[in-house]
Parts: C-alpha cells; structure tokens; sequence
C-alpha cells in the first residue's frame, strides 16, 4: 500500500492524533507550572467556534481564523485563570471544571453557537500540514521553553511554591502565563480540527473530553513535553486498531490505562524508563 | 542594615511572638538562638513574606519592607534557607541553583524561543556560576545527582548555595547544621565566614549547635516563648543565667555508660551491599547489637548510615549479604513483616503523622500487633513520656521539635520491638532537649530494648553507648567498645571536632 493510499485511508484519524497531541500539550504547560486544569476542553471549543464562524460567514481565511480563535480561547484563560490561582489541586481542577460546564451551556443556548445542533458545514481546510506543522511548531516551542528560565520557573513552582517565591520567583505571574499558554494551544487545537470534521457541538466542551485530554498527558507522561504527544497520538489510534474487538474493545481500552498508570506511573514516554532505572529515596 | 521592631505573631491563641525587636548591622554575623517553639523560625518567616505579623516592623536598608510579598523580598536582596529542607525535588542539585539565579537574569519567553543573546549568554553563564556556588559549599563533585537524593546534610548545604544564587545582600540560614557531623560543622562555619569576609554578606544565624553559634557569630540575641530575652557576645549570652536556665543547661559531661555484660546477638548485619540504582552505597557492611546494649553507628554525611537502617527495616532490598534477627533471617523480608517481627525504626527527622493526635499515632504504631494489649501499652508509654500524656489529645504537628522526637520514639515502642533503630535523634533540638532524648534513650535500653543509634553528635553518642561502629564511604572501617573509640586520635580527628 502506497503512502498515498494509506493516508487516504486513515486521513481523519492521523489528523484527530495530532489534534489530541496538541491538546494534551495544552495541559501539559499548566501542569509543567503545577496547575491542574479541566477546562481545556471548552478553551478548544472557544477557539473551534470561533474559528468557524469566521471562516463559514465571513469567508475569513483559515490562518487569521485559527489564530483569532486561539486569541479568543488565550483571553478566557487568562480571565479564568487570573481568579482560580487562589485555588490550588483539587479545588482548581474543579473550578475549571465548572467553567467548562459554563462554556458547554452557553454554547447549548446561545444563537451564535447553533444551540444544541451545532454548526455544521464548516468548510474543509484542514489537512496533514497544517496538524503536524503546528504539532512540529508546538514541540519546538516546549523543546525551548523547557530548557529556559521561565520553564525553569514553571518546574519550580511544580516543585514547591513556597520555595519557588523564596527564590523571587513571581508564582501569580508564571502560573498566569502557562494559563495563557494553555488556552492560545487550546483554542489553535480546537479551530485546527472543525475544518476536518466540518462540524461542532456542545459536547466538545464537556466532562468527557476534558478527562480523555488529561488522560492523554498522563498516560504519556508528563516530564517532558513528549509524553503528551505520544500519549496523545497513541490513545487516538489505539481504540481504532482495536476496533476488530467490538464489543470487548472498552473493557481493553480501560485495562490498558489501568496498566499504563501502575506499571508507568510516570508514563510511557518518561526519560528515566531509558535510561537505567533509578530508585527513588 | 535590618531590623525588625517589636515584632507580634499569635497563632489562634499562641502568641508565636511576642514584641521581639532586633538590629542587625552591615557585615555582621548574628545569631538568633532559644529552644524549639521559641519562634525563631516565625521571625525569618515574617522578614522574608511567608508570614503577616500581627504587629510591628520590618526595614531592611533603610526602607520598610514589612508585608512586602516573598519574591519582591528575594528581589530586594534577602535570601534564606528552610529549617524542613524545601528543595525542588527531581531536579538536579545544579538545577537547583540555577533556579536561584532567576531573580538576577532577564531572559524573557520570547527570548528563549527566538534563543537572543541575553539567553545564551545567561543560560551559559549561570550554568558557570551555579557550578562555582556548588563548589562553595562542597558539592562540586555532586552536581548531577538528583537533589531527593543527597544526603541530608548535603541537601542543607544545596539549600544554602541555591539561596546565594539570588545574589543576596542579607541571607538567612535556618539551622544549617543540623544533620552534620562536627568536622563538617566545622566546613560550614568556614564557609559562612568567607561569605561575609569575602562575598561581603549579613548573615543571620539560627542554630542548635552551639559551638558553631559561639565560634562564628558576633552578636548573639536569644528567643523564649516568643520573647527576647538576652543579647549580646557570644561570652555575654553564654554566662546569662536566664539563658542557661531556658536553653543552655548545665551540661555535666554524661557519665560513661553502665558496662552491663553483653548478652546473645539480637541483629546481626552480614556482609550486607545495597544502593539505589547502578551505585552501591554500602559495600560489605558487617555489625551486630546484642542484648542490653546501644550500639552507635557514626560516620559523615553519605557514609550510607541512614541507608543502612532503611535496609535493614525493609525499605530497601539487600543486594548481597544477611540481616538476622535473633537467628531468623529478615533480610529481603517487606517492611510490614520485619516491624511485625519487631525491628522498630525511628526515622530523621520524625516523621510523626501530623495531622493525628497523639494518642493516635501511638495506636497507629501498633498497627501489626494482633494482641488485646495495645491500649494497656499505649497508657504505659504515656505514664513513661509525662509531656506526651499532657498533650495526647493535641495534633502531633502541633508539638515542639522534642515532643515530636520523644512521640516518635514511643511509637517505635509500640509496636513492642526486640530492637530499636533511632535516625539522628537529636536532630534539630536544642541542647537542654537533647539530653532530655538521651536520658529516655538510656531509660529504653535499660528497660530492656537493645539499641542501634546513627547521630551526628558522634561525642553524645559514644558517651550514650556501649559499643561504636565507624562507618565511611559505605565501609566499616572501625568498630570498638565506645569509650575507646572516644579516645581514639583518629575518631576525634574526623568526628568529633
């Protein structure tokens, strides 16, 4: 089977891979600062539909239209994220979460949004090269932010806050900025895939895809930015190449990531797993 | 240069502190000593941000900085270290200190995406310059391991270079010493002296370890129940009554322990070699305790001491060698099986469940008894620790720094051991506390409790015990009755300073 032949074949899921990939690199940045956030699910489904009444009515462009989307999703979260910085752990998790429930209802009810339906007929732009593109830019992206100061900062407000304040670093400030940071790739994640799908509902904000976004960066890991993204990539293609289980297939699915999180408790993409295997104290 | 004015703090109905006011000059050493509880630590909380005082104030050169947020403290030129160790845990110990240098470079996000030239240069230089600060406090050799890692006095030694990457003008140490043997106190005392000849600093000082307090400091103020209650000299400050009565104590020199004849071996140690990862820490390591016995176990920070007893209660798996206990083979046995076989561990630093009452965590202790007798018992213990049986219904985290020791010894009585194991009992207490864990130390093994006891304060230890095992580098390398190794040239070279 020639290349050609096999991407003709699978198109829609190497594209919905590369999509999770992104969105499981959302989360990562807020974890990499040590922020737990739900709400990357509507943050996606901000920028999807913004992105797709811009380019559906108003014949906007798709890069303008994705970027405006991701600048929409990147002010919410920052809005958002400004006031739950007082939460912390669980009570953060929740927080956004709820925001999620809000984003998923508004988008329920409003006009604008096509109530409960959706929008439908959002033209096909999206293919290969603008997913992985982006997906190649975002690596990039967290290949330098990792080895710099500001990621330096984010792993040590993860490390210990009080520690990190002691250190001059301004927690409010990176936390902000990795919010910022979540919501802008959220809201790239979410406009990038309605033009392949060609339509989005309320149910892309909700509970569901918010957990399954998460799974992705824990499954994968999150030590390094890889870990999102061959998580993100794998959980997307494993159910489909399981598909010959049918109805066994979920019973699989749920014993892999009971595996995956005992036996990887760092993931499977952590560096340590390849490099001799050390013992923590 | 700083100051802090009739400074208040109450926590619920404790007043924490209580109108304390000290002035501390350019260039100065100062010392802030008292015992546990005194309020030592709320005072550096308070400078550096972590903590609103409920009254009075803090300037720092000649500007009011009282309320001021952590990081714009830090910024301003004051640095501290923690008295619980708050490293960034999974980085490396250089990492560690390049993130201390954040306050004092620029590069912003964009410049690391784009990689300008402040980034390069920054990245290449702080890189340089944590290596130096590393080799300041001797980890030169260390500077890739992973800062959970280290030793205990080697992450307190971390925690002070990390603290000097931010380019401080006034640094705060928060018992620095503690977890170290005398010759590497000494290392630390020359240490804090180069940084304020050399690198020009104000340092204050809050320590235990009162050979390092009088050696180094040039004033001295000493904190009781949130009050200040003398300051001055280190000569001063020693001869005051009031502190002798509150903190100092009037050390006699122990009396050489009771030479009771040496009944059968309770554990013995074989050949044992274990580590973490690819790297060995113990090689060979060979000692046993026998009945109505303490046996010391002294060696520097790393020596592999702390690892040793982890092995042998289970936490870590022998790679090669025998533990015994009373013939029965418990080597590679799970933690739960060897406690129930009664090998009880009193970890560093504690440990104590704190969010449990006192009475709870004795209860807890006894969690592998089957017996009906574990209340019977836990009444015993208390009517044995008098200030335990006052606060049995206080939350643990909420007693003094001895308490917590004497709580945690209890609990490893609970579970009725055939062997005690205490991890640095005095770690972290002042000297009237101190003899006051030693004294129960003594009471335990005389009630029949053979004791394996790792402590810093090598000259305490050897007085407390009857037999001593020297341990360096992962190696017995002297082993002898405890009073000879106290008069051993070698010993008191290396150990007891």
């Amino acid at each position: 089977m020639s290349v050609a032949a096999f991407y003709a074949g699978y198109s829609s899921l190497i594209l919905f891979a590369g999509v999770a990939a992104l969105l499981a690199l959302s989360v990562y940045v807020t974890l990499m600062a040590g922020q737990l956030s739900l709400g990357n699910a509507a943050l996606a489904a901000i920028g999807g539909y913004t992105a797709a009444i811009l380019t559906r009515d108003h014949h906007v462009p798709l890069g303008p239209a994705v970027l405006a989307g991701a600048a929409v999703a990147t002010v919410v979260a920052v809005a958002i994220g400004i006031p739950s910085l007082r939460l912390r752990g669980i009570y953060l998790a929740l927080a956004t979460l709820a925001f999620g429930e809000v984003v998923r209802t508004a988008a329920l009810n409003l006009k604008i949004t096509g109530g409960a339906l959706g929008l439908i007929g959002i033209p096909a732009l999206v293919g290969f090269w603008q997913v992985y593109g982006t997906l190649a830019a975002a690596a990039l992206f967290f290949y330098r932010l990792e080895r710099s100061r500001v990621g330096r900062a984010f792993a040590a407000i993860r490390a210990d806050e009080a520690a990190a304040q002691a250190m001059g670093i301004r927690i409010t400030h990176y936390k902000v900025l990795s919010f910022a940071i979540a919501g802008f790739l959220a809201g790239v994640a979410g406009g990038l895939s309605v033009h392949f799908t060609y339509i989005i509902s309320p149910s892309q904000a909700s509970f569901t895809e918010a957990v399954n976004i998460l799974t992705f960066a824990i499954v994968g890991g999150t030590s390094t930015f890889l870990g999102p993204i061959v998580g993100g990539i794998l959980l997307t293609v494993l159910p489909e190449a399981l598909r010959f289980l049918r109805d066994y297939r979920l019973f699989l699915d749920g014993a892999i990531l009971m595996a995956v999180t005992i036996y990887f408790p760092n993931g499977i993409a952590d560096p340590r797993l390849w490099r001799w295997r050390r013992v923590r104290r | 240069m700083f100051a802090v004015e009739r400074l208040s703090r109450t926590f619920g109905g404790l007043r924490a502190l209580d109108g304390v006011s000290l002035a501390v000059r350019e260039g100065e050493i100062f010392g802030l000593i008292g015992p546990n509880g005194a309020g030592k630590t709320t005072v550096f909380n308070i400078v550096t941000g972590f903590l609103a005082p409920t009254a009075g104030r803090v300037r720092f050169r000649g500007e009011e900085i009282t309320r001021w947020p952590a990081d714009r403290v830090a910024a301003r030129g004051i640095a501290r270290t923690f008295q619980n160790i708050r490293l960034f845990r999974g980085m490396s110990a250089v990492e560690n200190v390049i993130v201390g240098e954040h306050v004092r470079t620029r590069a912003t996000l964009l410049d690391a995406l784009a990689r300008t030239r402040t980034h390069r240069r920054e990245e290449a230089e702080g890189r340089a310059r944590a290596r130096e600060l590393l080799a300041l406090v001797g980890l030169e050799d260390r500077a890739a391991i992973q800062a959970d890692v280290l030793a205990y006095g080697d992450q307190r030694r971390l925690e002070i270079a990390r603290a000097l990457a931010t380019r401080p003008t006034l640094l705060l140490l928060d018992e620095p010493a503690a977890g170290m043997n005398p010759a590497e106190t000494h290392t630390l005392t020359t240490v804090i002296r180069r940084l304020r000849d050399e690198v020009g600093l104000t340092i204050v000082l809050i320590e235990h370890d009162m050979k390092l307090v009088m050696g180094v400091c040039d004033r001295i103020a000493v904190l009781n129940f949130g009050r200040k209650i003398a300051e001055g000299t280190p000569d001063e400050v020693r001869r005051d009554p009031a502190v002798i009565e509150a903190y100092l104590g009037a050390r006699a020199p122990r009396p050489a322990a009771v030479r009771t004849t040496v009944g059968d071996t309770v554990l013995a140690v074989e050949q044992l070699s274990c580590g973490y990862g690819p790297v060995d820490v113990l090689h060979g390591v060979s000692l046993d305790v026998r009945a109505g016995q303490i046996a010391a176990l002294i060696g520097a920070n790393g020596a592999g001491k702390s690892t040793l007893l982890r092995t042998i209660s289970g936490l870590l798996r022998p790679r090669t060698g025998q533990i015994r206990l009373r013939n029965v083979s418990i080597g590679g046995a799970s933690p739960d099986r060897i406690v129930g076989l009664g090998v009880a561990h009193v970890p560093e630093g504690r440990q104590v469940l704190a969010r449990l009452t006192v009475d709870d965590n004795l209860r807890a202790a006894a969690y592998v008894r089957r017996d009906r007798q574990v209340e019977r018992d836990r009444v015993a213990l208390l009517e044995r620790f008098p200030a335990l049986r006052e606060r049995r219904a206080r939350l643990a985290g909420t007693l003094s720094g001895g308490e917590q020791q004497m709580l945690a010894i209890a609990r490893g009585l609970m579970a009725r051991p055939r062997v005690l194991m205490l991890d640095e009992p005095s770690l972290g207490l002042g000297p009237r506390v101190v003899e006051r864990v030693f004294d129960i130390i003594e009471e335990v093994q005389a009630s029949g409790v053979p004791i394996l006891l790792v402590e810093q304060n090598a000259q305490l230890a050897l007085e407390t015990a009857h037999s001593g095992y020297v341990l360096e580098s992962g190696r017995i390398v002297m082993h002898d009755r405890a009073d000879r190794l106290l008069g051993d040239e070698a010993v008191q070279r290396a150990y007891l300073g």
